[in-house]
């Protein structure tokens, strides 16, 4: 693989040693927070609107956890239509928000980022149906028609082909508008599990049937902490307080006033309703998405080999990635697993 | 000779373009994820063939049958307006909602609204491919030269010879001109109504496959997908000027060459 190394006019000339150095010093204790000229600016590009799945960076940077780990953080949203892999790579930002089937992705393409922690431990990612329809279970949707939008097609699809027996000829398009499901009883649709569930019941949906994917066994790593192999060699540090005060940042927000983190969603996205804030924030909590599993051991964050592996196997299997490319250079453990937060 | 010069002078014009492409892309060591070159792409091209080539005949299926309705449906509403200057008067504002309303922004709705997804992909690559052949073809049917017309009078020319042997002939090169342009939008239209509609699978177009392409990062793959779009486009507009010259070249102005 070509490390290539981009030169695209970010403004790195301009970083010191010694300030990282002091603020280390500060950012370790529970000692007031460093001067605004002594923090290392660091851009964290969603590639999404604000919602409440990305809620512990949010209260990360409104509690000031970035700050007292010596990092000026700039949190950018952005649309769906943009690619972050791409902007990571171009050292548009720091890190971005991934997951560890993008990771596999950009291994693929010999693109050089790695995955640092995972937020998740539980992809999102759900099949919803109406109830008491006959679609209760992922092999009762067998054959039957399903709203699946692009994205989902590239990374849930193939595992439900591969494991379920799902065929292609089942694609229906899914353009992020519920009125087909809602006009039909027996429509199945795609969506995150923070979500569609309480929108759809809003919409009058009376207790609709959510399959979680990962309960069947999908296992991927969502909410990643991504970010260019060059910044994991080059700056250790830099990554391990981002990722830190971002651990720290979800503790708070999932278990005390999560306030500071929603008001950044509010500022960004006032459209969101906050039923739905505390809905996904309830939900996050009850099925464990961020603190389950490892984490619950090893702390937020936490990622295992195994699971890496076992992953990639498994979209080898769905024929979806080629067989024998180093799992291993799409993340990395270093940064994890410390308990902190704990 | 001189024909074939220019010929020579066109490729050899391409020719450079794609050396300082993919020499630009080496020298700034610009990786294939950000822009790959033509090599990586034409690599992309042959390895991806069975896929691709198959977006490309169902992406072609919706242009095909779209454009054959626009000129059906096109033509008829032509004549239809031609007859008369209150029904003009009273369509052709409908005809430029319809052509002006943003595709992208209703294609979700009309994917929606009809059950059938060819049937959506189709109405979508319809509906832009429309208006250049009705407003053409209509321009047409009204452009008789004064002189023939008054010829036809004088000469009691019924009103289905008057449409056969004057209105007809003369608004052909107007048709073709529009004709040709809703070649190209066709294209357009089947393209973008896929990517809203976003299916994958057997029947799915390019586009799925350049939405795909896009979200695993297999940039040069999608740009194989997009330059076969383009050699669709060039093909589609290359065979309807040839169509337009063939059916011209006898008498019209445009057509005509030489000898004066």
């Amino acid at each position: 693989m070509h490390v290539i190394h981009m030169h695209c006019g970010f403004p790195r000339s301009g970083r010191r040693l010694l300030p990282t150095l002091c603020v280390l010093a500060v950012g370790c204790g529970a000692g007031p927070a460093a001067r605004a000229d002594d923090l290392e600016k660091a851009v964290f590009y969603l590639g999404w609107r604000a919602e409440p799945e990305f809620g512990g960076f949010f209260q990360a940077l409104n509690t000031g956890l970035y700050r007292q780990h010596g990092l000026d953080v700039e949190i950018k949203v952005g649309s769906p239509q943009t690619n972050s892999q791409i902007i990571l790579s171009l050292h548009k930002a720091d890190f971005i928000e991934g997951s560890s089937g993008d990771a596999v992705n950009s291994l693929q393409q010999d693109i050089p980022l790695v995955t640092v922690a995972a937020m998740f431990q539980k992809s999102p990612r759900v099949l919803i149906a109406h109830a008491h329809r006959g679609n209760d279970t992922l092999e009762q949707m067998r054959g039957k028609p399903i709203l699946i939008g692009a994205q989902a097609l590239t990374t849930v699809w193939p595992f439900l082909k591969a494991h379920f027996g799902f065929t292609d000829d089942q694609i229906r398009p899914y353009t992020f508008n519920e009125a087909p499901f809602l006009r039909n009883e027996d429509a199945i649709q795609e969506g995150y599990v923070t979500e569609e569930p309480f929108t759809l019941t809003q919409l009058g949906v009376d207790h609709p049937v959510v399959l979680l994917l990962s309960d069947y066994g999908y296992q991927e790593y969502a909410m990643a902490i991504t970010t260019n192999r060059e910044t994991v060699e080059q700056r250790p540090d830099f990554v391990q307080r981002f990722v830190d005060a971002s651990i720290e940042g979800w503790y708070s927000y999932l278990y005390q006033d999560p306030t500071p983190g929603n008001r950044f969603i509010r500022e960004n996205n006032p459209d969101l309703s906050e039923a739905l804030i505390s809905y996904s924030i309830r939900t996050m909590r009850e099925q464990g998405m961020v603190d389950s599993g490892d984490a619950k051991q090893l702390g937020i964050g936490a990622m295992n080999d195994e699971r890496w592996a076992s992953f990639y196997q498994s979209l080898v299997a769905a024929g979806v990635v080629p067989q024998g490319l180093d799992i291993k250079k799409a993340y990395t453990l270093k940064f994890v697993n410390r308990k902190v937060g704990l | 000779m001189n024909q074939a010069a220019r010929r020579a002078g066109a490729a050899a014009a391409a020719v450079a373009v794609l050396g300082l492409w993919e020499g630009g892309v080496r020298y700034y060591h610009v990786p294939p994820f950000v822009m790959p070159g033509p090599l990586a792409i034409l690599r992309a091209l042959v390895a991806d063939w069975p896929l691709l080539s198959h977006g490309l005949a169902v992406t072609l299926q919706v242009t095909a049958l779209a454009l054959a309705t626009a000129v059906v449906l096109g033509v008829l509403l032509a004549v239809i307006m031609s007859q008369s200057e209150w029904l003009e008067t009273t369509l052709f504002p409908y005809m430029v909602v319809m052509q002006v309303t943003p595709i992208i922004a209703i294609a979700p709705l009309i994917i929606l609204w009809m059950n059938n997804l060819k049937a959506g992909l189709l109405l979508c690559a319809w509906l832009i491919a429309f208006f250049p052949i009705v407003s053409n073809t209509t321009q047409g049917l009204k452009s008789a030269d004064r002189g023939l017309e008054d010829l036809f009078t004088l000469y009691r020319a019924s009103r289905w010879q008057r449409f056969r042997y004057l209105r007809m002939p003369g608004a052909l090169p107007y048709f073709l001109a529009g004709l040709r342009i809703s070649g190209s939008l066709a294209l357009v239209g089947a393209v973008a109504a896929e990517f809203v509609a976003g299916t994958g699978g057997q029947g799915s177009g390019l586009a799925f496959r350049i939405l795909e392409a896009g979200y695993t990062m297999n940039i040069p793959r999608m740009f194989a997908a997009l330059a076969l779009i383009s050699v669709t486009g060039l093909a589609i507009h290359v065979g309807l000027t040839y169509l337009s010259h063939r059916l011209l070249r006898r008498w019209h102005e445009s057509a005509v060459r030489g000898d004066r």
